[in-house]
């Protein structure tokens, strides 16, 4: 009886590698804005604390 | 007239929550009038209850000047007064259209007016404006803190016009009720 010979193939598999596009973020520039109630403090200070 | 005694007032249910009739319900009072008088100096008179209320309330009222050319804080005494604002226009601002505010501070230095006693002081006021010619500020007063130099109050400018040459020349009046709980 003939019998089938397995073989073990092991295949490599590379992985693929993704390409990366680099992409230029660029971070928002938050302002921060002072309220109206905080300019007329520095305004008031300025002008009555010398 | 009964002598005061207050365990006869107590026993015929004599104390009251209103007033039988605050025009003429009398109520005595020992006025100041000098050693010359009597040897406690105090005279007794009466004034009705409507009065005397009226009487208390003129007396807690102070006049107070507030030159912003020299400073910015009022210091008062009274629990009710008028503070006249004078040189409004030494200072730039406000500008018009509620674009800026000026700050100005009420203290009253017996009084705790900081921000842990925030909800125990109470303010109410209003304001009094009177302009010149060819002057377009209208102002409005709001009141936006606790800080250490009392209470502060913002002064805007409501009239988006154009500042006229005579610009914040009226007469700046403004009345305050101030004490704490």
């Amino acid at each position: 009886m003939a019998t089938k010979k397995t073989k073990e193939v092991v295949e490599e598999v590379k992985p693929k590698t993704a390409k990366v596009k680099k992409i230029k973020v660029e971070e928002p520039v938050v302002e921060v804005k002072k309220s109206w109630l905080e300019e007329a403090r520095e305004r008031a200070n300025a002008k009555y604390n010398k | 007239m009964d002598i005061l005694n207050w365990l006869y007032l107590r026993k015929e249910q004599l104390i009251r929550t209103t007033a039988n009739n605050p025009e003429t319900d009398l109520v005595a009072i020992g006025a100041d009038v000098t050693f010359a008088k009597r040897d406690d100096k105090y005279k007794t008179y009466a004034m009705p209850i409507k009065d005397l209320v009226a009487a208390g309330s003129v007396a807690n009222t102070g006049s107070y000047e507030l030159d912003l050319g020299v400073t910015n804080v009022v210091t008062v005494t009274t629990q009710k007064g008028i503070i006249d604002i004078t040189n409004i226009t030494y200072i730039s601002s406000p500008d018009p259209a509620f674009a800026s505010a000026e700050l100005i501070y009420i203290n009253n230095p017996e009084l705790d007016l900081t921000v842990a006693n925030r909800e125990n002081i109470y303010i109410q006021y209003s304001v009094y404006y009177s302009p010149e010619f060819d002057d377009t500020a209208i102002p409005y007063v709001l009141a936006t803190g606790v800080v250490t130099t009392g209470l502060e109050f913002s002064i805007f400018n409501a009239n988006p016009s154009v500042a006229g040459a005579n610009q914040w020349f009226g007469a700046f009046y403004l009345y305050y009720e101030l004490y704490t709980k």
